[in-house]
């Protein structure tokens, strides 16, 4: 409202309501993808990572076995060396 | 032919006719009116209160309230007169429109301390009362026209009025409800022409208990009260219905705030955010002693600092003492406001309110701070904030 006479004019309020109607995000949310995900697991700046290859090269891949009984029947199987 | 409906337009939340948004024009082609919309009643009772629903005509700028009446003292007791009276005989003004529910919540003296802070016509130009037994020439903050303690032994604050009983006593008091924050622009004034308005006026009387503290003998009081609107036409130039900028909502509200100690005091304002504009703070601080409610004088020896802050301690203006912002108050007032009755002023508004008042969507815990020079005996702070807050905002 350009009106020297208007509430905006004369007190420097905001001539038209804030709408409350429609959600606006507070922030603009940038993602930085160098720092979050998978890629930051397997990065080699992850000491986690160094960790994890160490304990592959002393203890080895474990192994998965599991069995399920139902009665007189038995299903079982096994993965690597269990 | 399909017969076609004008369209469906909100004013202030309120269905209205289709109209035009045009201070200038609406100036040049309105008419003043003035019109009582309750004729002189008789009170419902202290204690009480009395509700007023206000005819649905034009843009309303204001209200003014007249309450007068006697009050007997049958025997020659003593009687105390307390600080409430005479202003607070009207212990709160309740304004509601529209659905917006506090509009205005605020004592009689209050009105009045407003009223001599934006009326740049009005002070209380030497006008003699009895204040605490003794006659008064400034600060009193009355008009000529108010009837109390006009002579000594006559009913005024912080004295008794035993010599003189039996008597029956006149009191007669105005007000003027700010409805408009800008009488002249009327920012801030309620849209009335529309019968799906509804703006009430509820008036609380105060207890006999805050006003006197009685003898052995019961007053008998016999008060009336009327009302007269102040509004102006919409009018209709160039086939269509004009009106002035109506975004805003005024409000004039007040709370209490206990439990202060010495030093700073900092109260907090409630209701701070987006869309609403500070234009004045009024304070007043009482204490409990002889004469319940006695007002705490603004001045060097009552207080050692007074400042408004907001955020983590942004403080933009401060006040070395109460003498540094009672001398201020009186330039802007034309009345010693602090002297008597205590009323601090912090005026964000008249001088230039587009650059001085204060958005409230910038300054977080907004507050004053009072800084009291001794803990006042069961003391309390009442505090007014008036704001500017935009319509769909509201209360």
């Amino acid at each position: 409202m350009t009106s020297p006479f208007s509430a905006e004019s004369l007190y420097g309020v905001a001539s038209i309501a804030p709408s409350m109607g429609t959600a606006a995000p507070t922030q603009v949310m940038g993602v930085d993808s160098s720092d979050s995900g998978v890629g930051w697991l397997i990065s080699p700046h992850n000491p986690l990572m160094w960790f994890g290859l160490f304990l592959l090269a002393t203890v080895g891949a474990a192994g998965v076995a599991g069995s399920v009984r139902l009665g007189p029947a038995k299903v079982g199987g096994s993965v690597g060396k269990a | 032919m399909a017969k076609t409906q004008s369209p469906v337009q909100f004013i202030q939340g309120v269905q209205s006719p289709n109209m035009v948004i045009n201070p200038a024009v609406f100036y040049a082609a309105t008419r003043r009116m003035r019109f009582p919309v309750k004729s002189a009643t008789a009170i419902s009772g202290l204690g009480s209160s009395d509700p007023v629903e206000i005819r649905k005509t034009g843009i309303l700028s204001a209200l003014v309230v007249r309450v007068t009446g006697t009050v007997a003292v049958a025997t020659a007791d003593p009687t105390a007169w307390l600080y409430d009276y005479p202003y607070n005989i009207v212990k709160e003004f309740r304004l509601s429109a529209n659905g917006q529910s506090n509009l205005q919540s605020a004592r009689g003296i209050t009105i009045r301390a407003h009223e001599l802070s934006t009326n740049p016509k009005l002070n209380d130009r030497g006008v003699s009362r009895y204040y605490a037994g003794a006659a008064k020439t400034q600060g009193t903050m009355a008009l000529d026209s108010d009837v109390w303690g006009d002579a000594s032994g006559d009913p005024n604050p912080g004295a008794s009025s035993g010599a003189h009983a039996p008597t029956t006593y006149t009191v007669d008091l105005s007000y003027v409800i700010p409805v408009a924050a800008d009488p002249k622009y009327l920012v801030g004034a309620l849209f009335g022409q529309s019968s799906a308005t509804n703006i009430n006026l509820e008036i609380v009387w105060n207890t006999e208990a805050a006003l006197v503290t009685v003898g052995s003998a019961a007053l008998t009081w016999a008060l009336t009260y009327a009302v007269d609107a102040v509004a102006y036409s919409i009018p209709q130039v160039g086939g269509q219905f004009v009106v002035p900028d109506l975004t805003q909502f005024h409000q004039l509200t007040e709370f209490r705030q206990g439990g202060l100690t010495a030093n700073d005091n900092e109260i907090k304002l409630p209701g701070t955010g987006v869309g609403r504009k500070l234009l004045r703070m009024i304070f007043q601080v009482s204490r409990t002693s002889t004469y319940a409610g006695n007002p705490l004088a603004v001045n060097a020896t009552n207080y050692n600092k007074v400042a408004w802050a907001y955020g983590g301690n942004d403080s933009p203006e401060t006040w070395a003492n109460g003498t540094r912002l009672a001398q201020q108050n009186e330039r802007e007032t034309g009345c010693h406001i602090g002297k008597l009755w205590g009323i601090g002023l912090i005026d964000f508004a008249s001088e230039f309110a587009l650059r001085d008042a204060i958005d409230m969507a910038a300054t977080s815990d907004l507050r004053v701070i009072l800084g009291l020079a001794a803990s006042p005996t069961a003391g309390y702070a009442q505090v007014a904030q008036e704001v500017l807050a935009a319509t769909a905002v509201g209360a």
